[in-house]
């Protein structure tokens, strides 16, 4: 009874919970993975690509330049003149090329697809994000730029960027912000829907992202697929110099701009560091870089202050004190052999069953039909090894039923079914119980004999 | 060792590094001092060799009862002792609160009692008593370990005997027993009678018992009185082996043996025979035989409470060994054993004749009333499974059958009673059996 009434409570609750698992599964799966090469890629086909962004812009007479790696595509953007950088993946490009794009010269725009609150602090700016959103909303543009007022409603609306401190344009409620940085133009995408195959010809998506994107002769085109290495991975030291390496495979003016802003980062760091705190703890390890030891370097290490560190240190040491203390037992258990239990019919059931295994039909019926035989003679008063025909005879007398039946009931021949083996052996059983005890088998004969 | 306090204690200090500076300076400290004072604790807890255990209380219990068994705690050593101990007896011995927690000055005793409730018969140890001795701040504590503990624990063992529900038949048995005593008196001699007293002819004695030599010597006329026959032997053969493990209802076999041998001991105590006991399977596992009446009572049901079944085939030869020794004297030899075939026909009969020429054998089964159930098929609705079983139950009934006449054909009295009469109807063939002087 309690039982059922528990399940009453649960099985709505599980089913509920079964569902809402289920979709946030189906949710996590169909959302497309930045690292897949498909995505946003101007050369794919895929619903996730941007191969039709990529025509659209051929089209419009853009020259679309595509690169892989940050610095190159950073060293070009600076060294070319008008020209907008296209970065599909900010969450991938490694920290310190984020930091680099506001200092990009200001004739260059940057369009950030759908960065988080983590990439726009590693680009050094303090932007408040708001989202996701479960899908992408395409909201009315709300503001009078001529992309967004040719576009209409776009599906940009995943993330919103709360850019009051900067003198922004803001579109779509916050979900596309521009805004002038002292040098490179900055916009922040809200979602990747507007530049992918699939969703082009919803809403005012094509437009958008032609528009976006078509404003300058040239797009360079960051097709970026797995998380960034540190850029001076090439040279082997965690050098300043070094860090110019690949800005001199663009053009000198690049490589100067790369040393200049390499040395700020350099001289600013270390002051930023203890008022940051948790917050910037990426500008913190990269200072640490040069000296400290491998496990306080850790990435993990240093994205949690010491104090957190130390805490859960003594926690763990308080479970485990909590641990031995509870381990050791007063004194163990007592063991004891315990006796030893047999069922009383074991062997009749075992042998039971391998009759019925070996389907010993005939040989089962055979003995209790010898049985009954036996108490029969018994019953009359004849000897235990009398003819079957002779106690037939007598049953049958007092039975008042054809002696060959009797005789067939008491002394039957093989029966092929189990059900007919059941059958007989109850008949015969009821038979001698009617026979030895009517007193106490309160069954007429007809029952006994059925056939 | 630590306790739990000391992990409440370190989990106290959480707040300190995570909100002053200097975080892993004070994790250390916090540690630290944690550590100090459990050290500090552990040192002045009283030491454990300065505690003294004794122990007092019942040795025996009958299966069913409980018993109450006194352990006293004593603290020998200078210092307080804050103690908590568990007391350990095995598990059918059936203690009820193991754990105890004891404040104890220096000097002081305390005494702890515990309640057993026995689910089994047999011996019943305690195993060891388990010593922890806190310091002042519950911080941390001393503990020796087990060998040590099992060294100091006082020896204790509360023997349990087993269950004897049939000593509610002892007066109707007793009184049987009166009966043909008077019977006796005024039949005179005869079959299972001996010559008791002398005593003066009173009118109504029968005139043949008068005893004309002893009147010719006295003035008086004197008739010989007779009493029945004392002194015969009783011999209780409990088999041990496998079939006495087979559960009839609720309890094996053997202890429906068990219960059965100790009204028969009973009975032949008053009736002033000498009764004796051989528990055995593989091995002789009891043996009561000698002595004086008064003692042997208890010695016999000492010896079956401590009797398991074991699985091993009965080696009926040792049987055999035991009562054909020369020196033995004609007895009532009472086998409990179970009637199945295989042991009886193999390790029982070939050394029945041998057995019979010199003792009465009666062999005593309780029967299984599941077979016989089995063997019947319900009036319909019977399924092939079932009379497949059927017809196994029958051939064990048959076989069994067969067993029974082999035995009674050999001279042996065989009973092959269900659970509830069976006691009583052993008592019912010893009685009998006496009454008709064939002991």
């Amino acid at each position: 009874m309690r039982s059922r009434r528990w399940w009453r409570f649960a099985l709505p609750l599980g089913v509920v919970a079964g569902l809402a698992l289920t979709t946030g599964i189906v949710h996590a799966v169909e959302q497309p993975d930045p690292t897949d090469a498909s995505f946003l890629s101007p050369t794919s086909d895929a619903g996730d690509g941007a191969r039709l962004l990529a025509a659209d812009l051929a089209g419009a007479g853009v020259r679309v330049s595509v690169r892989t790696r940050s610095r190159e595509a950073i060293a070009e953007a600076a060294a070319a003149g008008p020209v907008t950088v296209f970065v599909t993946t900010p969450g991938l490009v490694h920290p310190s090329s984020l930091d680099l794009l506001s200092t990009l010269p200001p004739q260059v725009r940057v369009v950030l697809v759908a960065p988080g609150e983590d990439e726009l602090a590693a680009a050094g700016f303090d932007i408040p994000v708001r989202g996701p959103r479960w899908t992408a909303a395409a909201p009315q543009p709300g503001c009078s730029t001529d992309f967004a007022s040719a576009a209409g409603p776009a599906a940009v609306q995943r993330r919103q960027y709360g850019a009051a401190a900067y003198p922004a344009v803001r579109c779509y409620d916050d979900a596309l912000v521009e805004f002038p940085t002292g040098r490179a133009t900055i916009t922040l995408v809200g979602a990747a829907d507007p530049f992918r195959n699939d969703r082009a010809d919803e809403h005012g998506n094509r437009v958008l992202a032609r528009g976006l994107l078509g404003r300058d002769p040239t797009v360079i085109w960051l097709d970026l697929h797995e998380r960034e290495p540190a850029p001076d991975d090439g040279a082997g030291r965690p050098n300043r110099e070094d860090e110019q390496d690949p800005g001199a495979d663009g053009s000198g003016d690049g490589q100067g701009r790369d040393g200049d802003r390499s040395g700020d980062d350099a001289g600013q760091d270390p002051a930023g560091d203890p008022q940051d705190g948790q917050g910037d703890g990426r500008g913190d390890g990269e200072s640490a870089q040069g000296g400290g030891n491998a496990v306080t370097d850790s990435p993990l290490a240093r994205a949690f202050p010491p104090a957190v560190w130390a805490t859960l240190a003594l926690l763990a040491l308080a479970a485990l004190a909590l641990a031995a203390a509870s381990a050791r037992r007063l004194g163990a258990p007592v063991a004891e052999p315990l006796p030893v239990r047999v069922r009383a019919a074991e062997t009749v059931r075992g042998l039971g069953g391998l009759y019925q295994r070996a389907g010993a039909r005939s040989t089962s019926l055979a003995t209790l039909q010898s049985a009954a035989r036996r108490r029969l003679a018994e019953h009359y008063g004849l000897d235990a090894d009398t003819p079957t025909d002779e106690v037939a005879e007598r049953v049958a007398a007092t039975v008042g039923r054809p002696v060959v039946e009797v005789r067939h009931l008491l002394g039957g021949g093989v029966e092929d079914s189990d059900e007919e083996l059941a059958r007989a052996a109850t008949t015969v059983q009821n038979l001698v119980r009617f026979v030895t005890g009517q007193q106490h088998w309160q069954q007429g004969p007809d029952e006994g004999n059925e056939t | 060792m630590i306790t739990r306090r000391f992990a409440l204690l370190l989990a106290l200090g959480l707040p300190l590094p995570a909100l002053l500076p200097g975080p892993w300076l004070l994790t250390a400290a916090v540690l630290g001092l944690a550590g100090l004072a459990a050290t500090l604790d552990v040192l002045v807890a009283a030491p454990l060799n300065g505690v003294t255990l004794r122990r007092s209380g019942e040795a025996t219990v009958w299966l069913g009862g409980t018993a109450t068994v006194t352990l006293t705690v004593g603290n020998g050593s200078g210092r307080p002792l804050w103690l908590r101990l568990r007391d350990r007896w095995v598990p059918s011995a059936g203690a009820d609160n193991t754990e105890h927690r004891l404040n104890l000055l220096p000097g002081e005793e305390q005494e702890i009692i515990t309640t057993l409730r026995p689910t089994r018969h047999g011996d019943r140890p305690a195993v060891r008593v388990t010593l922890r001795s806190y310091g002042p701040l519950g911080l941390a504590y001393r503990q020796r370990r087990q060998r040590w503990d099992r060294a100091v624990t006082p020896e204790a063992t509360l023997r349990v005997l087993p269950r004897f529900p049939s000593r509610r038949l002892l007066p109707e048995k007793l009184a049987k027993l009166r009966i043909f005593d008077g019977s006796v008196v005024t039949r005179g001699r005869g079959q299972g009678t001996e010559f008791d007293v002398l005593r003066e002819y009173v009118i109504g004695d029968d005139v043949r018992s008068i005893d004309w030599r002893a009147s010719a010597r006295t003035h008086d006329v004197v008739v010989r009185t007779w009493r029945p026959e004392r002194d015969r032997r009783v011999i209780c053969v409990l088999d041990t082996g496998r079939t006495s493990a087979a559960r009839i209802g609720d309890e094996p076999r053997l202890d429906a043996a068990i219960d059965a041998a100790l009204l028969l001991a009973v009975l032949a105590a008053k009736a002033d025979d000498r009764v004796d006991l051989l528990a055995l399977d593989t091995a002789v596992r009891a043996k009561v035989e000698g002595g004086g009446h008064r003692t042997k009572l208890p010695r016999l049901i000492g010896a079956m409470a401590a009797l398991e079944p074991a699985l091993v085939e009965t080696d009926f030869g040792l049987v055999a060994g035991e009562l054909l020794r020369r020196d033995h004297k004609r007895s009532l030899v009472v086998i409990f054993t179970a009637l199945d075939a295989a042991p009886i026909v193999e390790g029982l009969l070939p050394m029945l004749s041998r057995l019979t020429t010199r003792h009465r054998v009666v062999l005593a089964s309780v029967r299984d009333p599941e077979t016989a159930q089995l063997a019947q098929l319900p009036p319909e609705g019977a399924t092939a499974a079932e009379v497949h079983v059927a017809a196994a139950a029958e051939l064990a009934l048959a076989e069994r059958g067969r067993v029974r006449a082999l035995l009674e054909q050999q001279g042996v009295l065989v009973v092959d009673e269900l659970r509830d009469a069976f006691a009583s109807k052993v008592a019912d063939v010893y009685l009998m059996l006496k009454a008709a002087g064939r002991l």
